[in-house]
Protein backbone atom coordinates (compact mmCIF):
# COMPACT_ATOMS: atom_id res chain seq x y z
CA UNK A 1 0.00 0.00 0.00
CA UNK A 2 1.28 3.39 -1.27
CA UNK A 3 1.44 5.51 2.13
CA UNK A 4 3.72 8.30 0.76
CA UNK A 5 2.82 11.87 1.40
CA UNK A 6 1.55 13.68 -1.63
CA UNK A 7 2.37 17.04 -2.77
CA UNK A 8 -0.14 17.06 -5.13
CA UNK A 9 -3.13 14.93 -6.18
CA UNK A 10 -2.96 13.33 -9.88
CA UNK A 11 -5.68 13.32 -12.41
CA UNK A 12 -4.94 9.22 -12.34
CA UNK A 13 -5.69 9.02 -8.14
CA UNK A 14 -8.34 11.21 -8.26
CA UNK A 15 -10.33 9.03 -10.90
CA UNK A 16 -9.24 5.38 -9.29
CA UNK A 17 -10.25 6.75 -5.64
CA UNK A 18 -13.36 8.09 -7.37
CA UNK A 19 -13.86 4.46 -8.85
CA UNK A 20 -12.90 2.91 -5.56
CA UNK A 21 -16.03 5.34 -3.99
CA UNK A 22 -18.33 4.06 -6.36
CA UNK A 23 -17.37 0.16 -5.98
CA UNK A 24 -17.48 1.04 -1.78
CA UNK A 25 -21.59 2.42 -2.24
CA UNK A 26 -21.92 -0.91 -3.99
CA UNK A 27 -20.54 -2.84 -0.77
CA UNK A 28 -22.98 -2.15 1.96
CA UNK A 29 -23.14 0.62 4.52
CA UNK A 30 -20.44 -1.03 6.86
CA UNK A 31 -17.96 -0.75 4.74
CA UNK A 32 -18.89 2.36 3.45
CA UNK A 33 -18.97 3.66 7.08
CA UNK A 34 -15.47 2.10 7.76
CA UNK A 35 -13.48 3.13 4.75
CA UNK A 36 -14.73 6.69 4.00
CA UNK A 37 -16.82 8.35 6.58
CA UNK A 38 -14.54 7.30 9.40
CA UNK A 39 -11.28 8.50 8.52
CA UNK A 40 -13.25 11.86 7.50
CA UNK A 41 -14.38 12.11 10.76
CA UNK A 42 -11.24 11.00 12.49
CA UNK A 43 -9.35 13.48 10.69
CA UNK A 44 -11.75 16.14 12.45
CA UNK A 45 -13.65 16.92 8.85
CA UNK A 46 -16.91 16.69 10.57
CA UNK A 47 -18.72 20.09 11.48
CA UNK A 48 -21.11 20.15 14.35
CA UNK A 49 -22.73 23.57 12.24
CA UNK A 50 -24.70 22.62 9.57
CA UNK A 51 -24.29 24.89 6.93
CA UNK A 52 -26.08 25.39 3.45
CA UNK A 53 -27.17 21.87 2.41
CA UNK A 54 -24.23 19.79 0.03
CA UNK A 55 -26.17 20.92 -3.17
CA UNK A 56 -26.08 24.47 -2.99
CA UNK A 57 -21.78 24.44 -1.49
CA UNK A 58 -21.88 22.43 -5.27
CA UNK A 59 -23.44 24.94 -6.92
CA UNK A 60 -21.41 27.88 -5.11
CA UNK A 61 -18.19 25.68 -6.21
CA UNK A 62 -18.73 25.42 -10.00
CA UNK A 63 -20.38 29.22 -9.82
CA UNK A 64 -16.36 29.89 -8.54
CA UNK A 65 -14.99 27.96 -11.20
CA UNK A 66 -15.90 30.02 -13.60
CA UNK A 67 -14.50 32.87 -12.04
CA UNK A 68 -10.85 33.73 -11.98
CA UNK A 69 -11.42 35.61 -9.07
CA UNK A 70 -12.69 32.77 -7.20
CA UNK A 71 -10.20 29.91 -8.27
CA UNK A 72 -8.61 29.86 -4.67
CA UNK A 73 -12.19 29.66 -2.61
CA UNK A 74 -12.63 26.52 -4.23
CA UNK A 75 -10.53 24.43 -1.88
CA UNK A 76 -12.05 25.88 1.20
CA UNK A 77 -15.77 24.99 -0.14
CA UNK A 78 -15.07 21.68 -1.62
CA UNK A 79 -13.62 21.00 2.67
CA UNK A 80 -16.94 22.49 3.26
CA UNK A 81 -18.91 20.62 1.12
CA UNK A 82 -17.72 17.19 2.91
CA UNK A 83 -17.76 18.53 6.22
CA UNK A 84 -21.58 19.36 5.58
CA UNK A 85 -22.31 16.17 3.73
CA UNK A 86 -20.47 14.23 6.65
CA UNK A 87 -23.76 15.57 8.59
CA UNK A 88 -26.46 14.27 5.98
CA UNK A 89 -26.10 10.95 4.60
CA UNK A 90 -23.38 8.30 3.12
CA UNK A 91 -25.64 8.68 -0.01
CA UNK A 92 -24.28 12.70 0.26
CA UNK A 93 -20.97 11.76 1.01
CA UNK A 94 -20.83 9.66 -1.86
CA UNK A 95 -21.46 11.76 -4.19
CA UNK A 96 -20.00 15.13 -2.62
CA UNK A 97 -16.85 13.12 -2.65
CA UNK A 98 -16.87 12.15 -6.07
CA UNK A 99 -17.44 15.76 -7.16
CA UNK A 100 -14.65 16.56 -4.81
CA UNK A 101 -12.04 14.08 -6.78
CA UNK A 102 -13.87 14.91 -10.05
CA UNK A 103 -13.14 18.99 -9.49
CA UNK A 104 -9.79 17.78 -8.44
CA UNK A 105 -8.66 16.37 -11.35
CA UNK A 106 -9.81 18.97 -13.85
CA UNK A 107 -8.84 22.03 -11.67
CA UNK A 108 -5.35 22.21 -10.97
CA UNK A 109 -5.23 24.98 -8.45
CA UNK A 110 -7.33 22.55 -6.15
CA UNK A 111 -5.00 19.43 -7.15
CA UNK A 112 -2.10 21.56 -5.47
CA UNK A 113 -4.77 23.23 -2.79
CA UNK A 114 -4.13 22.49 0.83
CA UNK A 115 -7.58 20.97 0.89
CA UNK A 116 -7.46 18.72 -1.65
CA UNK A 117 -3.95 17.35 -0.85
CA UNK A 118 -5.28 16.89 2.64
CA UNK A 119 -8.48 15.08 1.59
CA UNK A 120 -6.61 12.54 -0.74
CA UNK A 121 -4.66 11.88 1.87
CA UNK A 122 -7.20 11.03 4.29
CA UNK A 123 -9.12 8.83 2.19
CA UNK A 124 -6.55 7.15 -0.21
CA UNK A 125 -4.85 4.62 2.40
CA UNK A 126 -8.42 3.57 3.69
CA UNK A 127 -9.72 3.13 0.32
CA UNK A 128 -6.71 1.11 -1.03
CA UNK A 129 -7.73 -0.79 1.57
CA UNK A 130 -11.30 -1.33 0.77
CA UNK A 131 -9.66 -2.37 -2.76
CA UNK A 132 -7.25 -5.29 -2.35
CA UNK A 133 -10.15 -6.82 0.09
CA UNK A 134 -12.87 -5.70 -2.64
CA UNK A 135 -10.50 -7.02 -5.47
CA UNK A 136 -9.87 -10.35 -3.55
CA UNK A 137 -13.20 -11.37 -2.79
CA UNK A 138 -14.65 -10.42 -6.22
CA UNK A 139 -12.31 -12.50 -7.77
CA UNK A 140 -13.59 -15.58 -6.18
CA UNK A 141 -17.09 -14.26 -6.88
CA UNK A 142 -16.03 -14.63 -10.41
CA UNK A 143 -14.64 -17.80 -10.51
CA UNK A 144 -17.87 -19.10 -9.03
CA UNK A 145 -20.07 -17.10 -11.49
CA UNK A 146 -18.02 -18.84 -13.91
CA UNK A 147 -18.80 -22.37 -12.41
CA UNK A 148 -21.85 -21.69 -13.61
CA UNK A 149 -22.36 -19.55 -16.46
CA UNK A 150 -24.51 -20.93 -19.50
CA UNK A 151 -22.54 -22.32 -22.69
CA UNK A 152 -25.09 -19.73 -24.43
CA UNK A 153 -24.14 -16.36 -22.15
CA UNK A 154 -20.28 -17.32 -22.22
CA UNK A 155 -20.40 -16.96 -26.26
CA UNK A 156 -22.49 -14.00 -26.30
CA UNK A 157 -20.38 -12.26 -24.25
CA UNK A 158 -16.93 -13.08 -26.26
CA UNK A 159 -18.84 -12.80 -29.60
CA UNK A 160 -17.04 -9.63 -31.53
CA UNK A 161 -18.84 -6.70 -32.48
CA UNK A 162 -19.66 -6.80 -36.21
CA UNK A 163 -16.17 -6.14 -37.53
CA UNK A 164 -16.63 -5.92 -41.31
CA UNK A 165 -20.01 -3.98 -41.75
CA UNK A 166 -20.32 -0.75 -43.95
CA UNK A 167 -22.71 1.08 -41.70
CA UNK A 168 -20.52 -0.04 -38.59
CA UNK A 169 -17.34 1.43 -40.23
CA UNK A 170 -19.33 4.60 -40.87
CA UNK A 171 -20.38 5.44 -37.59
CA UNK A 172 -17.03 5.01 -36.31
CA UNK A 173 -15.64 7.54 -38.78
CA UNK A 174 -18.35 9.79 -37.57
CA UNK A 175 -17.19 9.61 -34.17
CA UNK A 176 -13.48 9.71 -34.98
CA UNK A 177 -14.24 13.31 -36.49
CA UNK A 178 -16.88 14.36 -33.27
CA UNK A 179 -14.01 13.37 -31.68
CA UNK A 180 -11.43 15.01 -33.06
CA UNK A 181 -13.57 18.97 -33.30
CA UNK A 182 -13.98 18.25 -29.55
CA UNK A 183 -10.87 17.68 -28.58
CA UNK A 184 -9.48 20.75 -30.76
CA UNK A 185 -12.42 22.81 -28.97
CA UNK A 186 -11.13 21.56 -25.11
CA UNK A 187 -7.64 21.64 -26.33
CA UNK A 188 -7.83 25.39 -27.42
CA UNK A 189 -9.49 25.82 -24.24
CA UNK A 190 -6.78 23.99 -22.26
CA UNK A 191 -8.95 21.71 -20.89
CA UNK A 192 -6.97 18.53 -21.26
CA UNK A 193 -8.68 16.87 -17.99
CA UNK A 194 -11.96 16.60 -20.78
CA UNK A 195 -10.02 15.52 -23.28
CA UNK A 196 -8.36 13.01 -21.67
CA UNK A 197 -11.94 11.45 -20.89
CA UNK A 198 -12.88 12.07 -24.79
CA UNK A 199 -9.79 9.70 -25.97
CA UNK A 200 -10.25 7.42 -23.45
CA UNK A 201 -14.15 6.95 -23.64
CA UNK A 202 -13.34 6.55 -27.74
CA UNK A 203 -11.02 4.67 -27.41
CA UNK A 204 -12.61 2.21 -24.96
CA UNK A 205 -15.60 2.15 -26.82
CA UNK A 206 -14.16 0.86 -30.13
CA UNK A 207 -10.96 -1.20 -28.40
CA UNK A 208 -11.87 -4.66 -30.52
CA UNK A 209 -12.84 -2.20 -33.79
CA UNK A 210 -9.94 -2.96 -36.37
CA UNK A 211 -10.58 0.21 -38.31
CA UNK A 212 -11.04 2.58 -35.09
CA UNK A 213 -8.62 5.10 -36.52
CA UNK A 214 -6.13 4.29 -33.83
CA UNK A 215 -2.91 5.79 -35.90
CA UNK A 216 -5.02 9.45 -35.70
CA UNK A 217 -5.63 9.36 -32.31
CA UNK A 218 -1.91 8.18 -31.44
CA UNK A 219 -1.15 11.51 -33.35
CA UNK A 220 -3.72 13.49 -31.41
CA UNK A 221 -2.51 12.01 -28.16
CA UNK A 222 1.13 12.91 -29.39
CA UNK A 223 0.13 16.49 -29.97
CA UNK A 224 -1.33 16.39 -26.45
CA UNK A 225 1.72 15.22 -25.05
CA UNK A 226 3.65 17.41 -26.21
CA UNK A 227 1.39 20.19 -25.09
CA UNK A 228 1.10 18.88 -21.51
CA UNK A 229 4.10 16.24 -20.75
CA UNK A 230 2.70 12.96 -19.12
CA UNK A 231 -0.67 12.69 -21.13
CA UNK A 232 -0.29 9.85 -22.95
CA UNK A 233 0.73 7.67 -19.47
CA UNK A 234 -2.20 9.55 -17.72
CA UNK A 235 -4.04 8.63 -20.00
CA UNK A 236 -3.27 5.10 -20.31
CA UNK A 237 -3.41 4.92 -16.33
CA UNK A 238 -7.12 6.50 -16.80
CA UNK A 239 -8.18 4.38 -19.29
CA UNK A 240 -6.85 1.11 -17.33
CA UNK A 241 -8.76 2.87 -14.53
CA UNK A 242 -12.05 2.62 -16.16
CA UNK A 243 -12.09 -0.49 -17.52
CA UNK A 244 -10.74 -2.27 -14.21
CA UNK A 245 -13.55 -0.30 -12.37
CA UNK A 246 -16.29 -1.68 -15.19
CA UNK A 247 -15.42 -5.29 -14.63
CA UNK A 248 -15.22 -5.20 -10.89
CA UNK A 249 -18.77 -3.55 -11.28
CA UNK A 250 -19.67 -6.08 -13.55
CA UNK A 251 -18.66 -8.59 -11.29
CA UNK A 252 -20.74 -6.72 -8.12
CA UNK A 253 -23.56 -6.39 -10.34
CA UNK A 254 -23.52 -10.30 -11.67
CA UNK A 255 -22.88 -9.16 -15.17
CA UNK A 256 -20.76 -11.84 -16.25
CA UNK A 257 -20.78 -9.95 -19.66
CA UNK A 258 -19.77 -6.82 -19.06
CA UNK A 259 -16.67 -8.31 -16.84
CA UNK A 260 -15.47 -10.06 -19.79
CA UNK A 261 -16.51 -7.54 -22.00
CA UNK A 262 -13.90 -5.63 -20.05
CA UNK A 263 -11.04 -8.13 -19.78
CA UNK A 264 -10.65 -8.15 -23.80
CA UNK A 265 -10.95 -4.63 -23.83
CA UNK A 266 -8.17 -4.30 -22.07
CA UNK A 267 -6.26 -6.61 -23.81
CA UNK A 268 -6.59 -5.24 -26.78
CA UNK A 269 -5.77 -1.73 -25.66
CA UNK A 270 -2.78 -2.75 -23.70
CA UNK A 271 -1.51 -5.53 -25.67
CA UNK A 272 0.61 -6.90 -22.41
CA UNK A 273 2.38 -3.84 -21.45
CA UNK A 274 2.93 -4.74 -18.27
CA UNK A 275 3.78 -0.73 -17.24
CA UNK A 276 0.17 -0.14 -17.28
CA UNK A 277 -2.23 -0.52 -14.09
CA UNK A 278 -3.75 -3.72 -12.96
CA UNK A 279 -1.61 -5.91 -15.37
CA UNK A 280 -1.22 -8.59 -13.17
CA UNK A 281 -4.82 -8.23 -11.67
CA UNK A 282 -6.66 -8.42 -14.73
CA UNK A 283 -4.17 -11.38 -16.24
CA UNK A 284 -5.24 -13.09 -12.70
CA UNK A 285 -9.13 -13.10 -13.93
CA UNK A 286 -8.31 -13.78 -17.36
CA UNK A 287 -6.40 -16.91 -16.61
CA UNK A 288 -10.15 -18.11 -14.97
CA UNK A 289 -11.74 -17.21 -17.57
CA UNK A 290 -9.75 -19.28 -19.59
CA UNK A 291 -9.99 -22.30 -17.40
CA UNK A 292 -13.89 -22.14 -17.23
CA UNK A 293 -13.60 -22.07 -21.11
CA UNK A 294 -11.42 -25.05 -21.49
CA UNK A 295 -13.33 -26.86 -18.99
CA UNK A 296 -16.66 -26.48 -20.60
CA UNK A 297 -14.54 -27.19 -24.12
CA UNK A 298 -15.99 -23.91 -25.67
CA UNK A 299 -12.78 -23.03 -27.67
CA UNK A 300 -13.61 -24.75 -31.26
CA UNK A 301 -17.19 -22.80 -30.61
CA UNK A 302 -15.70 -19.39 -29.91
CA UNK A 303 -13.22 -19.78 -32.77
CA UNK A 304 -15.82 -20.51 -35.23
CA UNK A 305 -17.91 -17.33 -33.29
CA UNK A 306 -14.80 -14.88 -33.06
CA UNK A 307 -13.22 -16.09 -36.89
CA UNK B 1 9.80 -19.90 -18.42
CA UNK B 2 12.59 -21.14 -20.52
CA UNK B 3 13.62 -19.38 -23.53
CA UNK B 4 16.18 -21.30 -26.25
CA UNK B 5 17.93 -19.70 -29.23
CA UNK B 6 19.08 -20.70 -32.15
CA UNK B 7 19.66 -19.19 -35.94
CA UNK B 8 19.24 -20.35 -39.22
CA UNK B 9 19.92 -19.12 -42.31
CA UNK B 10 19.94 -15.26 -41.13
CA UNK B 11 16.71 -16.19 -38.80
CA UNK B 12 16.67 -15.94 -35.03
CA UNK B 13 14.42 -18.18 -33.91
CA UNK B 14 13.37 -18.66 -30.55
CA UNK B 15 11.63 -21.30 -29.00
CA UNK B 16 9.92 -21.20 -26.06
CA UNK B 17 8.55 -23.44 -22.92
CA UNK B 18 5.79 -22.97 -20.27
CA UNK B 19 3.23 -21.14 -19.94
CA UNK B 20 3.12 -17.09 -20.79
CA UNK B 21 1.03 -14.79 -18.61
CA UNK B 22 1.53 -11.79 -16.86
CA UNK B 23 4.54 -13.19 -15.44
CA UNK B 24 6.48 -14.75 -17.84
CA UNK B 25 5.39 -12.22 -20.87
CA UNK B 26 7.89 -9.36 -19.93
CA UNK B 27 10.91 -11.20 -20.00
CA UNK B 28 10.24 -12.57 -23.53
CA UNK B 29 10.02 -8.53 -24.76
CA UNK B 30 12.56 -7.40 -22.95
CA UNK B 31 14.49 -10.52 -25.03
CA UNK B 32 12.80 -9.64 -28.52
CA UNK B 33 13.43 -6.25 -27.70
CA UNK B 34 16.80 -6.45 -27.53
CA UNK B 35 17.55 -8.73 -29.69
CA UNK B 36 15.83 -6.52 -31.93
CA UNK B 37 17.79 -3.55 -31.15
CA UNK B 38 20.86 -5.67 -31.98
CA UNK B 39 20.02 -6.22 -35.69
CA UNK B 40 17.82 -9.77 -34.94
CA UNK B 41 14.56 -8.63 -36.89
CA UNK B 42 13.92 -11.47 -38.95
CA UNK B 43 12.09 -13.58 -35.96
CA UNK B 44 10.49 -17.49 -35.77
CA UNK B 45 9.20 -17.89 -32.70
CA UNK B 46 8.40 -21.72 -31.93
CA UNK B 47 5.20 -22.24 -30.11
CA UNK B 48 5.03 -25.78 -29.95
CA UNK B 49 6.25 -26.04 -25.97
CA UNK B 50 3.75 -23.02 -24.65
CA UNK B 51 0.50 -24.73 -22.75
CA UNK B 52 -0.86 -21.59 -21.96
CA UNK B 53 -0.74 -17.80 -23.21
CA UNK B 54 -2.92 -14.36 -22.08
CA UNK B 55 -3.90 -11.60 -23.24
CA UNK B 56 -0.40 -10.29 -21.42
CA UNK B 57 1.68 -12.98 -23.33
CA UNK B 58 0.37 -12.68 -26.66
CA UNK B 59 0.63 -8.59 -26.45
CA UNK B 60 4.55 -9.02 -25.83
CA UNK B 61 4.66 -11.08 -29.29
CA UNK B 62 2.73 -8.57 -30.44
CA UNK B 63 5.31 -5.75 -29.44
CA UNK B 64 8.04 -8.53 -30.66
CA UNK B 65 6.26 -7.75 -33.93
CA UNK B 66 5.70 -4.16 -34.11
CA UNK B 67 9.32 -3.29 -32.99
CA UNK B 68 10.57 -5.59 -35.83
CA UNK B 69 8.38 -4.25 -38.65
CA UNK B 70 9.60 -0.71 -37.79
CA UNK B 71 13.09 -1.99 -38.74
CA UNK B 72 11.73 -3.72 -41.83
CA UNK B 73 11.88 -7.18 -40.06
CA UNK B 74 8.95 -9.55 -39.62
CA UNK B 75 8.14 -12.01 -36.97
CA UNK B 76 6.24 -15.33 -37.52
CA UNK B 77 4.78 -17.45 -35.17
CA UNK B 78 4.43 -21.61 -35.68
CA UNK B 79 3.54 -25.05 -34.06
CA UNK B 80 0.66 -23.96 -32.04
CA UNK B 81 -0.94 -26.38 -29.38
CA UNK B 82 -4.31 -26.36 -30.62
CA UNK B 83 -5.90 -25.36 -27.39
CA UNK B 84 -3.33 -22.42 -27.32
CA UNK B 85 -4.09 -21.61 -30.78
CA UNK B 86 -8.13 -21.28 -29.94
CA UNK B 87 -7.68 -18.93 -27.50
CA UNK B 88 -5.24 -16.95 -29.39
CA UNK B 89 -7.57 -16.91 -32.09
CA UNK B 90 -10.66 -15.99 -29.68
CA UNK B 91 -8.51 -12.91 -28.24
CA UNK B 92 -8.25 -11.76 -31.87
CA UNK B 93 -4.45 -11.76 -32.09
CA UNK B 94 -3.68 -14.16 -34.60
CA UNK B 95 -5.12 -11.22 -37.48
CA UNK B 96 -2.18 -9.05 -36.91
CA UNK B 97 0.72 -12.27 -37.14
CA UNK B 98 1.93 -14.75 -39.94
CA UNK B 99 1.26 -18.31 -38.52
CA UNK B 100 2.80 -21.57 -39.63
CA UNK B 101 2.22 -24.92 -38.31
CA UNK B 102 5.56 -26.14 -38.20
CA UNK B 103 8.83 -24.16 -37.75
CA UNK B 104 9.92 -25.24 -41.58
CA UNK B 105 6.95 -23.72 -43.37
CA UNK B 106 7.75 -20.52 -40.99
CA UNK B 107 11.65 -20.83 -42.78
CA UNK B 108 9.75 -21.37 -45.52
CA UNK B 109 10.25 -17.90 -48.07
CA UNK B 110 11.65 -15.86 -45.51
Amino acid sequence: MDTQKISKVTPTLAEELSRYIRLLAKAGKGLFHKHLYKPLVYAGWERQMKYNDSKFIMARIDEARSDLAKLNTIGPLCKRLISQSLLESASSLGNSSIFFLDRIGSIPVLAKSEEGVEFVSIIKDPLNEFNLENQTKKEKTFEDKLETISNQELTDALSPIELGKQEVRVKIQKEALALFNQISIFSNKGDIHRCRKLIANYLIHYAEQEDNNRDEVEKVIQALENRSPGFALELNDFIAIQLYYSIFSGISEGDLKKAIQGIRKYAFTFQGNPDIKYFMEIDELEGKLQAVITKKDLWKQLRKENI
Amino acid sequence: MEIKESESKGIWILTLNGVMDAHTSPNIKTKLEAGIASGKTKIIVDMKDVSYLSSAGAGALLAGLTASRKKTGELRLCSFQAGVKDAFDVMGFSKAFKVFTDLDKALDGF
